[in-house]
């Protein structure tokens, strides 16, 4: 099936720009017929025209432009960092990169095309998500454990067989700290995690891309909802609240109760924020007393100064920054055990256009493409 | 009256060609009937500030002298303008997608802002090439701005031997040698130096 225009959206912005097939033969310096035939279907116009009509009708091309229906739409899931409001652009751009990956699934090794098993009717309710967290917690052989390790993540990406994807987004804004792609037709999962995000931010964007690995059904606020509950709970259960809320009760004034959390979440590596969460949804859930930890602005002042005091886990995992194409892609293989670099290989061996293909899933320059593709082709 | 100035864009990889040779490349604009003035993308920057590779090859790009240059010179669309060039860019990335072009968002986005402000863009780069014929983008390649600039009084025969020789020496040129001698000899009607 052949794109086509999408004559009814075509239509519509004729009406309301005023313009009959006419008209706009003539802005567009073609004859009716050649129009005529756009809007019967029997053709298709030529790019600049295509373009031109798109402008003078204020349309995008994928307003303007019906594309023949796709397997499956890759689904997208990601949060800005401090819960920056999402475009319509950053979904666009998310979706891109997971039609783009489609181009990789063949180059995967075996197993990561099988789908472990994801949870069957996920909710947001307190219990359910500890409970679930107390299970993954078990298979993730951590009962006994009380702080989560990096390489514990790691392990349980592996064995859900989501490919991680470790990014230099840098440490702007504008970006988000992670990315969640499930591609429906090939039921893989590829999560993009952001190096430049500060050690204790990173924990908890992996713990948060888990909770989507885990849940890949529940979309939209509900899925980022799901996840950062997930991760809150599987950082920092109910036992861990309701012992540090113990704790807290004993201790004489706002300032060494906050001293206590950061305590807490520099042994647990994840931020004091995450903590107070834990804590505030614990007690929510269990109808406890809130515990007085002064107004949430200033606590948030104390969050800022602690993670701005950790390092960026770039900073802590290459000897310099930005790293060479060499030592990325092997920070890639032996920390996060991800296939994703074996896949790229076989890709740019194999495929035309690799450099643009790289840097468009990383978002890296296409210099820096150019440099990895090289590295890659070795 | 004075006519308003016709704006020219240059795409990065014209920038890194030109900047170090003709100081300041952007902020003095030339020529008259019309006057020439040289911009480049906002997000040159972030492109420059992003790579390891771009940052070590061209390293004096990040020097005061060439980043107020720039600061002086860049595209930034807003509104209106912003929202036409980001449809114009949902075309092109359709059709770089559709013909395996090896693109990056930025090429794109510097035709699309030629598109919106119908302004040429200047690049040397042949599937930005393509993409531009196929909508009508009006494109220079680096030796037809020479060209404009030698016209304009803006630099010498001179400048651009030195300019010419100096990409033959650091091995960037912007074409192949023998298809930069014909194009040389087509704006210059005279035999190139290299």
């Amino acid at each position: 099936m052949q794109k086509t225009l999408n004559r009814s959206a075509l239509q519509d912005a004729l009406i309301k720009a005023g313009l009959n097939q006419s008209g706009l033969a003539e802005k567009l310096k073609v004859s009716r017929e050649a129009v005529s035939k756009w809007l019967a279907g029997e053709s298709f116009p030529q790019p600049d025209k295509l373009l031109r009509i798109g402008m003078l009708l204020g349309l995008a091309f994928e307003q303007l432009v019906t594309l023949p229906p796709a397997v499956a739409v890759p689904v997208v899931s990601f949060r800005k960092k401090s819960h920056r409001k999402t475009k319509d652009e950053h979904l666009d751009n998310a979706r891109e990169t997971g039609e783009l990956l489609k181009r990789l699934v063949k180059y995967l090794p075996k197993q990561e095309l099988t789908h472990p098993p994801t949870l069957k009717d996920p909710t947001t309710d307190y219990v359910y998500v500890q409970a679930v967290a107390a299970q993954v917690r078990k298979e993730m052989g951590l009962e006994k454990k009380e702080v989560i390790d990096f390489k514990d993540l790691i392990n349980k990406f592996n064995q859900l067989h989501a490919v991680i994807i470790p990014v230099l987004w840098g440490e702007r804004q504008h970006h988000g700290n992670a990315l969640n792609v499930f591609l429906p037709d090939s039921q893989t999962t590829w999560v993009f995690l952001n190096l430049d995000s500060s050690i204790v931010d990173f924990k908890f964007w992996m713990a948060h891309e888990l909770g989507h690995s885990l849940a890949p059904g529940l979309l939209n606020d509900e899925g980022e909802d799901f996840a950062d509950s997930f991760a809150q709970s599987l950082l920092f259960p109910e036992a861990h609240a309701a012992k540090l809320r113990e704790e807290l009760q004993k201790v004489n004034g706002i300032g060494a109760r906050v001293g206590r959390i950061r305590q807490e979440a520099r042994k647990h590596v994840i931020s004091p924020y995450t903590i107070r969460l834990a804590l505030e949804a614990y007690e929510e859930a269990r109808q406890l007393p809130a515990t007085d930890l002064g107004e949430a602005g200033k606590f948030m002042g104390a969050v800022m100064n602690f993670v701005k005091g950790c390092r960026t886990v770039s900073q802590a995992v290459f000897k310099q920054l930005p790293p060479e194409p060499k030592a990325y892609v092997a920070v890639a293989r032996s920390a996060f055990g991800s296939p994703f670099f074996e896949s790229l290989a076989e890709f740019c061996k194999h495929e035309q256009g690799a450099e643009a293909f790289i840097h468009r899933v990383l978002g890296v320059s296409l210099a820096d493409a150019k440099g990895l593709a090289g590295e890659l082709r070795q | 009256m004075n006519e308003p100035p016709q704006d020219v864009l240059l795409d990065s990889s014209a920038y890194f060609r030109l900047a170090q040779s003709i100081r300041p490349l952007l902020q003095q604009s030339f020529g008259a009937s019309p006057a020439y003035s040289l911009h480049v993308l906002v997000e040159l920057d972030d492109e420059y500030r992003t790579s390891m590779r771009l940052r070590h090859k061209f390293e004096w790009v990040a020097g005061t002298e060439y980043r107020e240059d720039r600061q002086l010179k860049r595209y930034e669309l807003h509104g209106e303008a912003r929202s036409q060039a980001l449809d114009a860019f949902s075309f092109l990335v359709a059709y770089a997608d559709e013909q395996k072009l090896n693109l990056s968002r930025e090429d794109l986005k510097a035709l699309a802002v030629g598109f919106v402000k119908g302004i040429p863009v200047v690049t040397d780069d042949i599937s930005m090439g393509k993409v531009a014929e196929a909508h009508s983008i009006e494109c220079w390649n680096t030796v037809k701005l020479l060209r404009v600039m030698v016209t304009a009084g803006r630099i010498d025969m001179d400048k651009v031997v030195e300019i010419l020789e100096y990409w033959d020496y650091e091995k960037d040129l912007p074409m192949p040698k023998e298809k930069l001698r014909k194009v040389f000899a087509e704006y210059f009607g005279t035999d190139c130096p290299i």
